[in-house]
């Protein structure tokens, strides 16, 4: 990078003084290779931001297809910032600056300390800011006033004798040219630091096949010496995440599809994790307690750390990045919501731990706890611009897996939650991870239980109970009739009952199939009317029953309090024949147990990078806001009898910039005005 | 020897020291004595480095007054006002809707309203200055744009207050989303306006300037009113550092530069083009050499500020996530702008070029630098996401 344009008034004093130089050393270090690079480096960069780094594999295979996968793939697009040929394009910028440093520091030194004093008068009168004046004083009494008044400008000012002409050259802002030096020095000192950072020493020894990535799932302990890193790697950057009373000594890499392990020369416990929130509901704080354990070590240090607060130890700082579930034990009630499961029962296991197998429908399904959350802070408010926060307490997920492999996802939270001023049981359902939760409501009774609305159910998919109400609806239909002719009767019960068992048993939908099967099509909406309320005084009927055996008087009417809940206990049945369960799951019980997400780095460069980090802001600083100028003040006898003196001022101003014409004028009216008193 | 006195006395070098008058004085006296209050009321919310930033902030505050003798009347004006402000609300938010004072003229809404609407009047009145040719109607433009300037910091200083009268624990300085930088942004942009007008003693570039802090004043308007994003929000753990407190004003410095010497890039185009047809612009505008001379300079003040501010992004990136970088669209898309703005200095320091094309240059920056202000929180995702629209 050749540094200010060489104006035309530009003194040849001040211009380098070049010496041959080789072709390659002449490209390295051309402007417009520099700018290439800028311009390169800018728009290479930004294919990362608009592809998603680091996703696994498998998402890109969708997103991309088989073929494009592969091109992008082989163009390293999938960790670009890594890739060989972008570190290439950031080694060539960093070699190209540091070659114009090369060549350009000792010339513009060398300037910064020159004087300019075989500067002629011919190059004076050709300046662009200039002035030729009289004096009605010898020579060295003129440089001696200038001198003066240029000191007082802030220049630094030395005067020459040449033969019977006196020369001053005065000078400032010469750290203008420091500043130059600086700040591209600073560039490569930053980009030193920033290759040692880097994944370059990891590229060779995998290129040597020295190391692998390991891209199967194993436990540490089985991973392949190849694809560990000894604990005395001089950089890495990984994470792992460590349950609340376990401890770790280990990172992992992730590197493109798979990952390394990272000893770490001590080891690492969480003792707790902690968050915090604000009275939105909002997360406050996240912290975390370690402690360090190492040999070098007499006590073990405890220390606590949160975000924007990491700890520092043998050159391993460590990070609090994120949290997750570290495997809480859960214990939960499953309600049953058909025939097969008579009583309930109680399951137990932790999350992302073994399968618990049920037997459902005659085949073995397997339940497993995904994850638990013990807060759930939702803005359950009806006006946008009033947010009222809530916390409806721990939820659990977990997968019901059908034998051939096929899993629905259920969301259910510990307590009833209140919609609409009455409580209900939650349960959400999604087959995919990518879907939103459908939640199904189920009722509760007084005491917040699933007790009445699971006794309603199972009434429901109970025979002789259905036979029962079937012979009170037809009891209670032909009474109003004159004629009770047996057949008639049969029939309808019959009937009823079957109505009942399709209900019961696939919902809505079998009731209108069999509509569709038997019922012409003119009478179909009135028969459907029919049958639904049908159903619904059936469910009223046994619901009664569930009134009375709990000690309710009937007779009387029955409170606001439980008709809605036979409103609500009507619907949710309604909506239990999509359900992919036949039980509901109760969490009960829980032991939380947090698992502390720890980023852990050793960069070595860092303290490389800060300092080429200061040297850049000193020298862009200095490059800016110091001007270099330079002031010449040539003066001689105006004949070789005369006290008098005739002389040339002229000035260089580097920048060129217009407001040097106003100093100038300033410092001539000055010169002035000082040789006239 | 023959030197008269008379020069040697007028041409002495003088101590810096020795040229500041009495009132120079009382302004640094006036500056210590409020940083003195401030950590007096709230050094017990400060952390060690929060007291040094503050310690700092003294000595600054002073030479930019020294330099910049309109800062001296803003900075106390500011005060008087903000002092006024915060002893109305004692310590009952709800005053904010209660007092007279406080409701229209003080509380940080109406501040913002305020600085709102008198940067808009600005904007006509610059632009009218302009074509009216009338000095008259454009120094009024000045007036507005510092009244806008005083509006937009006292309710800056009311919203820091508010934060913690809401809830102490949602306490922070009004710099951490979108809403609460874009009151920075007019409030910097318009100051390095108002420092290269009296600098360079034309106002017929106003116009231009204003029109940049009115879009931002549209988006504010469309943001409080669309997406009630005035609403103060507690801060996420990540934002809970003292680093918040430097690295984004610097970063703003930079995209004000930024979006400024764009506009001078649009007034030299306009002006090129009114040139050809004769316009009034091109009579009105000043000369090429200036608007270019200009754009250069607060492009340079944009660009080492944004070093800076993209410098003290990675020491807090260090601390926060464990990395001084890691390619995060934001911290790349700053990196973009960097060298964007790099590869436009070194064209025009060390090629010498000039006029249209660097004009066009920096008006195509603008966008680069919106992208990476705006467009990486709308469109992409990272660990910038606080920022989110």
């Amino acid at each position: 990078m050749n540094t200010e344009a060489i104006t035309a008034d530009r003194p040849a004093a001040l211009q380098p003084k070049r010496r041959r130089t080789p072709v390659w050393l002449e490209f390295l270090s051309s402007m417009p290779l520099a700018i290439t690079l800028l311009v390169v480096v800018a728009i290479t960069s930004i294919i990362g931001t608009v592809l998603q780094q680091n996703q696994p594999y498998n998402d890109y295979i969708i997103k991309f297809g088989p073929f494009w996968f592969e091109f992008f793939r082989a163009l390293q697009l999938y960790d670009v910032y890594h890739a060989v040929w972008f570190l290439a394009i950031l080694a060539f910028l960093v070699v190209s600056t540091s070659v114009c440093v090369y060549r350009n520091t000792p010339g513009m030194l060398r300037e910064m300390r020159a004087w300019s004093a075989d500067v002629q008068k011919r190059t004076l009168q050709r300046m662009q800011h200039r002035s030729e004046s009289a004096a009605t004083l010898a020579p060295d009494q003129v440089l001696e006033r200038a001198a003066l008044v240029l000191r007082a400008a802030g220049y630094r000012v030395r005067t020459h004798a040449r033969d019977a002409q006196r020369l001053l050259t005065a000078k400032r802002g010469s750290g203008n040219r420091l500043g130059y030096i600086i700040a591209h020095l600073s560039v490569v000192v930053i980009g030193i630091g920033g290759l040692l950072d880097g994944n370059i020493p990891l590229l060779i020894q995998e290129w040597r096949g020295e190391i692998k990535v390991e891209t199967r799932n194993l436990p540490v302990s089985q991973v392949p010496a190849q694809s560990v890193l000894a604990a005395d790697n001089p950089s890495f950057r990984g994470r792992v995440s460590i349950p609340e009373g376990s401890r770790a000594g280990f990172l992992f890499l992730n590197i493109r599809d798979g990952y390394l392990v990272q000893r770490l020369p001590f080891q690492v416990e969480v003792k707790d994790f902690r968050i915090e929130h604000y009275d939105t509901g909002q997360p406050k704080s996240f912290e975390t307690d370690l402690v360090v354990y190492d040999k070098d070590l007499a006590e073990p240090l405890r220390q606590t750390i949160a975000v924007n607060h990491p700890l520092s130890y043998k050159g391993v700082t460590i990070y609090q990045a994120s949290f997750e579930d570290g495997g809480s034990k859960l214990t939960a009630r499953a309600w049953p919501l058909g025939g097969e499961l008579g009583a309930p029962v109680t399951i137990t296991g932790a999350v992302r731990g073994s399968a618990t197998e049920i037997e459902l429908r005659g085949k073995p399904y397997k339940l497993e706890f995904v994850e638990f959350k013990k807060f759930n802070v939702v803005d359950r408010a009806e006006n946008k611009n009033k947010p009222d926060f809530k916390n409806l307490g721990p939820s659990m997920q977990y997968k019901l897996r059908a034998p051939d492999g096929r899993a629905v996802e259920f969301m259910n939270y510990m307590s009833p939650v209140p919609v609409d001023g009455r409580l209900f049981m939650l349960s959400g359902t999604r087959n995919a991870v990518s879907e939103e939760f459908r939640f199904l409501h189920l009722p509760v009774d007084k005491d917040g239980s699933l007790q009445r609305f699971t006794t309603l159910v199972s009434m429901l998919h109970d025979p002789a109970r259905r036979l029962l109400v079937a012979d009170q609806i037809a009891d209670a239909s032909l009474a109003a009739r004159s004629e009770a002719d047996p057949d008639v009767r049969s029939k309808l019960v019959e009937r009823t009952q079957l109505l009942f068992q399709l209900f019961a048993e696939r919902g809505l939908d079998g009731v209108s199939e069999l509509i569709e099967k038997q019922v012409p099509e003119a009478e179909r909406k009135r028969v459907a009317e029919a049958y639904f309320n049908v159903v619904r005084l059936g469910i009223g009927s046994l619901y009664r029953d569930i009134l009375i055996n709990e000690g309710v008087d009937v007779e009387k009417g029955l409170s606001e309090a439980d008709n809605l809940f036979f409103d609500d206990a009507f619907t949710a049945t309604l909506a239990l024949a999509n359900y992919e369960s036949p039980f509901y799951l109760q969490l009960t019980d829980y032991e939380h147990v947090q698992a502390s997400g720890l980023e852990m780095t050793r960069s070595p460069g860092k303290s490389i990078v800060y300092l080429g980090c200061t040297g850049l802001i000193i020298g862009v600083f200095m490059l800016f806001y110091l001007r270099q100028r330079r002031v010449w003040v040539l003066a001689e006898h105006t004949s070789i009898d005369s006290r008098d003196s005739r002389l040339w001022l002229a000035a260089f101003d580097t920048r060129n910039s217009p407001e040097f014409g106003k100093e100038f004028a300033q410092l001539k009216g000055n010169i002035d005005k000082a040789l006239r008193a | 020897m023959s030197v008269p006195q008379d020069v040697l006395q007028e041409f002495q070098p003088r101590r810096f020291w020795s040229t500041r008058s009495v009132t120079d004085w009382l302004w640094a006296l006036a500056v210590i004595a409020g940083g003195w209050f401030a950590y007096h009321q709230y050094g017990a919310l400060m952390d060690v480095y929060e007291v040094t930033i503050l310690a700092l902030t003294v000595p600054a505050v002073i030479a930019l007054g020294w330099a910049w003798r309109s800062i001296q009347v803003l900075t106390i004006v500011l005060a008087v006002l903000s002092l006024f402000g915060m002893w109305l609300y004692g310590a009952d938010y709800v005053r904010g809707e209660q007092n007279f004072f406080l409701k229209y003229m003080l509380a940080s809404q109406s501040a913002v309203m305020w600085m709102n609407v008198l940067f808009v009047m600005a904007t006509v009145a610059y632009f009218w200055g302009l074509f009216a040719r009338s000095e008259f109607v454009a120094r009024t433009g000045t007036a507005m744009a510092w009244c806008a300037i005083n509006m937009g910091l006292v309710g800056m200083m009311m919203r820091w207050r508010e934060s913690y009268l809401i809830n102490p624990e949602y306490g922070h300085i009004p710099v951490s989303n979108l809403y609460e930088v874009f009151i920075l942004f007019c409030v910097i942009a318009g100051l390095i306006y108002l420092f290269y007008e009296k600098r360079t003693g034309t106002r017929a570039l106003g116009g231009f300037a204003m029109l940049v802090i009115s879009a931002a004043v549209g988006f504010i308007l469309w943001y409080t009113f669309d997406r009630e994003a005035h609403a103060i929000q507690p801060l996420v753990p990540a934002l809970q550092s003292y680093w918040m407190k430097i690295h984004v004003p610097a970063n703003f410095i930079g995209y004000g530069a930024f979006a400024l010497a764009a506009m001078l890039g649009v007034a030299h185009l306009l002006q090129q083009w009114s040139a050809r047809s004769g316009g009034l612009l091109s009579r009105a505008l000043p000369g090429e050499d200036v608007i270019d001379d200009l754009m250069y300079k607060i492009i340079a003040l944009g660009f080492a500020f944004f070093t800076v501010a993209t410098i003290l992004g990675a020491l807090w990136a260090a601390e926060a996530w464990g990395s001084y970088w890691s390619w995060d669209p934001k911290e790349t898309w700053a990196l973009i702008v960097w060298l964007n703005y790099a590869a436009w200095l070194h064209m025009r320091i060390s090629k010498g070029w000039r006029g249209t094309r660097m004009a066009w240059w920096a008006v195509i920056g603008l966008f680069v630098t919106l992208f990476a202000f705006l467009g990486v929180n709308m469109f992409l995702s990272g660990l910038h996401s606080y920022g989110e629209l």
